[in-house]
């Protein structure tokens, strides 16, 4: 178990948080075309598509006065972007440092402040070229993050996340019986979401038998359990929920968000690599929501590899630790199942934007505005960030349609 | 190639170690925990103070993964080969990587023990070795 010096290990002060519940609304995304070589700056990109977003709410960039976004390597700082747009005087801006651990926590952070009145609309924008620029994959041969593990990791040939979520899915595999089939299972499903997804980068339906002669990455990771790299930017509106009302589009509240540190798995406290963060973060977001596994009709998962999204469908309860493979294959998560995961196609097969286009499915979901791949009547969406692998840090967020 | 100081006098002391073939990690003076990768405060009891302390080199298997895909131009002739995650004996939860000789046979819990090597860079790096049967025999006897 990992030292906590004595302190539990989530807050249980959730009460005070009751007030916050759909104060604030997304009331509008806007993306870039996605692609493997954009040509131009990551500024350019979080312009594009922060001028998007703006539009789909129905507003101009006159009425934003505050803008967020979250960083690791390739991005545009709130300073340049404020420049580019003219957005200035701003009351509010936020730069977290992390990739996947924050998008659910930078949303989060610009619904308190639109709900506090600090903002009356945030931008939340990330922008990168994430596969012409620094990869994040490591392939760029250097470890994306910089932390004190790499110093006793590099030596050994341990440069990418793909190798770190591969010592846990084959510590999953080696607890739970959890099979390659049943990661492909999520690879094959995701796209044939993207599929009917518009703005997918992988649009070509994928078999099992793709899937199982792709070559090794690092196993148990073939090529199709690691997500795309991708050229992109996306960005969201934040405003009151009571201001959302009279903007463009239907609004969707933000239930509640979590965002907690917890151990990393892989430096203190390793031993036990089949439960990540999420775990906590999750029992956070559920109480802090009021709301459960059950109330929720989509499920945004951060899939970085297929092995992430397993891990967080059982962080989150849809199902119970170490049934994740079995629960894929039963079809559950499909857009047709009892809880359709990754209704874009995730980073899997639509694009890697580290987490913010999962929250901009979300709300077209909600909106009933997601075409081919709408899921009927709903309600109520989760999205997470990367569980917690790697530095520990992680978040998630649910939305309502209001 | 020589191994290169970095800013971090714990990074470097453990390395230090290991090219003189020993395992160490940092023991906090104050409640006796030891921790790896070292850091300035104990986890456990905040307590400041730490020392140097030589391990077993004795630990238990985690997981692994063999990596085919050419991260590093300097890994690029090693290619497929196995990074271990490994439990040290003295210390639930106290992880440590490193270099394996093949993921053969490997299962969670198999013991190993760290002798040490020539890693990609020239350097000293940490090899864990599954124990000989006739070892294990003789441990279990003991």
């Amino acid at each position: 178990m990992p030292a906590t010096n004595g302190r539990p290990r989530t807050s249980p002060d959730t009460a005070t948080f009751v007030p916050f519940r759909d104060a604030a609304a997304i009331a509008g995304v806007g993306y870039t075309p996605f692609s493997k070589r954009s040509g131009v700056s990551p500024l350019a990109l979080a312009a594009t598509a922060i001028r998007a977003a703006v539009e789909d709410a129905g507003l101009t960039l006159a009425d934003i006065d505050g803008i967020a976004t979250h960083h690791v390597n390739e991005s545009a700082s709130p300073h340049q972007v404020a420049a580019a747009l003219g957005l200035a005087p701003l009351s509010w801006s936020l730069e977290e440092l992390g990739g996947g651990s924050r998008a659910p926590a930078v949303v989060g952070a610009a619904a308190l402040a639109c709900a506090t009145g600090v903002a009356r609309h945030v931008v939340v924008y990330r922008a990168l070229n994430g596969r012409s620029g620094m990869r994040m994959g490591g392939s760029s041969g250097r470890s994306a993050y910089v932390r004190p593990e790499v110093a006793f990791q590099e030596p050994y040939g341990l440069f990418s996340p793909s190798q770190s979520y591969a010592l846990g899915a084959r510590m999953h595999m080696n607890r739970f019986g959890t099979t390659e089939e049943q990661l492909g299972r999520i690879a094959v499903q995701q796209r044939a979401n993207a599929v009917m997804n518009p703005r997918a980068v992988e649009r070509t339906p994928l078999t099992m038998d793709d899937y199982l002669s792709a070559r090794w990455i690092t196993e148990p990771f073939r090529l199709y359990d690691c997500c795309l790299e991708t050229d992109a930017a996306c960005a969201v509106v934040v405003t009151t929920t009571e201001r959302a009302g009279d903007l463009a589009r239907h609004p969707v509240t933000i239930r509640a968000f979590a965002s907690t540190v917890g151990p990393d798995g892989f430096g203190r406290g390793a031993a036990d690599l089949t439960t990540s963060a999420a775990a906590d973060a999750a029992a956070l977001l559920y109480r802090r929501s009021g709301l459960g596994p059950a109330d929720i009709d989509v499920a945004e998962l951060y899939d970085a590899f297929t092995f992430s999204a397993l891990l967080l469908m059982e962080d989150f309860g849809f199902c119970a630790k170490g049934e994740g493979g079995p629960f894929v294959e039963s079809g559950a998560t499909a857009l047709d199942g009892s809880i359709p995961v990754n209704t874009h196609g995730g980073f899997l097969s639509e694009g890697y934007v580290h987490g913010l286009n999962h929250i901009a499915e979300a709300v077209q979901q909600l909106r009933h505005d997601a075409g081919d791949r709408q899921v009927d009547g709903c309600e109520t969406a989760l999205s997470t960030a990367q569980p917690g692998y790697l530095t520990g840090v992680t978040s998630a967020i649910i939305l309502r349609r209001s | 190639m020589a191994r290169q100081p970095t800013n971090d006098a714990a990074i470097d002391t453990f390395w230090a170690a290991v090219d003189d073939g020993r395992l160490s990690v940092q023991r906090c003076t104050s409640c006796g925990t030891l921790r790896f990768p070292p850091g300035p405060v104990c986890p456990s009891c905040a307590g400041d103070d730490s020392e140097w302390h030589d391990v077993s080199g004795d630990a238990n298997v985690l997981s692994w993964t063999t990596t085919h895909h050419r991260f590093h131009a300097a890994f690029a002739d090693r290619l497929p080969y196995t990074v271990v995650l490994v439990e040290l004996i003295e210390q639930s939860g106290l992880a440590m990587y490193g270099t394996t000789p093949t993921a053969e046979g490997l299962v969670e819990g198999l013991r190993v023990r760290a002798d040490f090597v020539a890693g990609a860079a020239g350097e000293q790096i940490v090899r864990w070795q599954p124990m000989p049967v006739d070892d294990e025999d003789r441990r279990s006897r003991s």
